[in-house]
């Protein structure tokens, strides 16, 4: 598990919009890379969407919030809509089969096999999830955000956001298990 | 607070998700990347915000030009054309008065002007010098 809880807090002094953006990025970029990484699988994706909404934030910079949570909830907004909107959708199609040929090529040990194959299990559950439930799962169950900080971020009601958590984790739930069904002989 | 905020409890769900977590430990963004990205970003911000305003002066002109030509031509917008200038003062009105366009040489006549506008309409102005106008 890698732990997402490093204290942010942005210089309150920062006047120009290119110096508050400059921090902003350096603070949160790590974390958006990790919550994209863990929204699509795939590392290039990932890279892409990260990008891309910092792209968003400097076209919009003089629209962000000027606090650091404000700003980072309307990071992680841009990315989870850009998610939604099936940003890339058929390059990562095709990545995600070369990923799956790539996987299989390297003849793993037994026991690494094992972990590929629960990870791909659990990429494509996660993958099978709306974007926004998949996030709620992403930042509560992986990176261990308390869920009045989940909503916040996502900017629903905490009352909504364990409504979403609850259908999505009978969801996963219900995928995993055939999955594992599936692979047993 | 909820319980599931606060209390630890076993979740087997949970822990499968974990053990498959799609990030790998070590797995981050590296620093050229950041840097390419910052960077990118940096020159986004950069970029001359006078744009839109540069677009919105490029509209604003395109149309002041539409609407003065628009009204330069509403202002003149048939400018009478004599059906056959060599032959005005020849034209003859319905009542059978004739008409000329040098001057008034008979003021007992009617006068008349045709003209056709560029749409097609045909235009007859009978000028009567001796108009009584009725109370």
């Amino acid at each position: 598990m890698i732990s997402t809880t490093e204290t942010v807090s942005l210089s309150p002094t920062l006047s120009s919009p290119e110096d508050r953006l400059a921090d902003l990025f350096d603070v949160h970029h790590q974390r958006l890379y990790r919550l994209a990484r863990r929204m699509c699988g795939h590392p290039e994706e990932a890279h892409d969407l990260v990008q891309e909404s910092f792209l968003r934030a400097a076209r919009h910079a003089r629209r962000l919030p000027t606090s650091s949570s404000g700003a980072e909830a309307w990071l992680v907004r841009t990315l989870v809509n850009l998610c939604r909107d099936g940003y890339r959708r058929a390059e990562v199609r095709q990545r995600a089969a070369e990923t799956v040929l790539r996987d299989d090529s390297e003849t793993p040990s037994d026991a690494t096999e094992d972990r590929l194959i629960h990870r791909q299990a659990v990429r494509d559950a996660l993958t099978s999830l709306n974007p926004k439930r998949r996030a709620i799962v992403v930042l509560h169950e992986l990176e261990d955000r308390p869920m009045r900080e989940v909503a916040r971020l996502l900017g629903i009601t905490p009352v909504t956001a364990r409504w979403h958590l609850a259908k999505a984790r009978r969801q996963l739930a219900a995928v995993l298990q055939s999955s594992t069904s599936e692979t047993e002989p | 607070m909820t319980r599931l905020e606060n209390t630890p409890r076993p979740d087997p769900l949970r822990k499968q998700l974990r053990a498959g977590d799609p990030l790998l430990p070590g797995d981050e963004l590296s620093s050229l990347a950041a840097t390419r990205m910052r960077n990118a970003m940096l020159a986004e911000v950069r970029q001359p915000a006078s744009q839109p305003g540069w677009r919105l002066a490029a509209v604003a002109a395109a149309l002041s030009v539409t609407l003065g030509s628009a009204y330069l031509l509403r202002l003149n917008p048939e400018n009478p054309i004599p059906i056959d200038d060599r032959r005005a003062d020849e034209a003859t009105g319905p009542s059978g008065g004739r008409a000329s366009t040098s001057g008034w040489p008979d003021e007992s006549n009617d006068r008349q002007i045709q003209f056709t506008t560029r749409g097609g309409t045909r235009v007859i102005w009978l000028l009567k010098p001796k108009l009584d106008l009725e109370p």
